[in-house]
């Protein structure tokens, strides 16, 4: 903090508006060894319980180990890897799966289901040669349709 | 950053696969949502099976519909046809307003050609008989042509 951030939660503290965690804040800067002697007065106010609890908090957060930025980096890096890996798959196998799971020849006349291979590929072969011989064919279709039965 | 995005390409590159047909229009007429599936003749048809014509995957259905059945039908398709800028073919006609047909040759996914056949024409015992097909293969239109010509 600086030294006018310091005044101004000074201020604050003496106007009651600090919070617990401004209060601890506040002790530890106005326990510093070249504070201001006007500052000490505030240390006293606010009590050693507060001073010291403040410098236990300090002392506590520089043990703990602080991960290196490129360390970081390259963590979250494996970290994104592994969620797009995830989120790909779970699209991915349900979708491959439901077309694999059905069987590779099949037909459905309106509901009844046919699975001899024979007779689906009969099926196959007769609707592309319907819809592939087109244009004349299309009308000779309609006047089998009209005659035919 | 490059070979997470290989990974992620690779990972997903079965999906492209999958929803080929997924991201037609149409699928929803395959898939029965527009016609229920106990008024269609339906054919699926993939892998060993079709390797004598040079095709991968085959679906079709066949139904009878009626007239306002046949709106929701038609403007499916041509959503799809639509498509036709991006397209790599198209082949279509008409018969005296009692017929209509297209063959709609899709963009390649994965090397493999996809075709959209549709078929419509006025049924004598009323409504109108709709085909439609999709087809994914090595094969192009003019060697499936020859392959299935009418007997």
């Amino acid at each position: 903090m600086t030294y006018n951030e310091t005044e101004q939660l000074i201020e604050r503290y003496l106007a009651g508006e600090t919070t617990p965690e401004e209060e601890r804040q506040l002790a530890l800067e106005v326990s510093r060894p070249d504070a201001p002697e006007d500052w000490k007065i505030i240390a006293e106010m606010l009590g050693t319980l507060t001073t010291d609890e403040a410098l236990y908090d300090q002392m506590m957060e520089s043990r703990r180990p602080v991960m290196k930025a490129k360390t970081r980096r390259v963590y979250l890096k494996w970290v994104w890897t592994a969620a797009a890996c995830l989120v790909a798959i779970a699209i991915t196998v349900p979708l491959v799966w439901s077309r694999q799971s059905t069987p590779d020849v099949v037909a459905y006349v309106y509901g009844q289901k046919v699975t001899d291979e024979d007779v689906v590929m009969e099926m196959m072969a007769s609707t592309m040669a319907d819809v592939l011989g087109n244009g004349s064919d299309v009308v000779a279709q309609d006047l089998e349709d009209i005659f035919g039965n | 950053m490059k070979r997470l995005c290989l990974l992620i390409g690779l990972l997903t590159m079965p999906l492209l696969v999958a929803v080929a047909q997924k991201n037609l229009h149409v699928n929803a007429i395959f898939e029965g949502k527009i016609i229920p599936k106990n008024r269609m003749v339906e054919t699926l048809a993939k892998g060993e099976s079709l390797e004598q014509y040079r095709l991968s995957y085959f679906r079709s259905v066949k139904m009878n519909v009626t007239d306002m059945e046949y709106t929701s039908i038609y403007e499916l398709v041509t959503k799809d046809v639509g498509m036709e800028t991006l397209a790599e073919d198209m082949e279509y006609g008409r018969d005296n307003d009692k017929a209509s047909y297209f063959i709609l040759h899709l963009p390649k996914q994965q090397k493999l050609e996809r075709y959209l056949c549709y078929q419509c024409y006025e049924a004598s015992r009323g409504g109108k008989n709709i085909t439609l097909v999709y087809i994914e293969g090595k094969a192009s239109m003019k060697e499936l042509k020859k392959m299935f010509k009418k007997k």
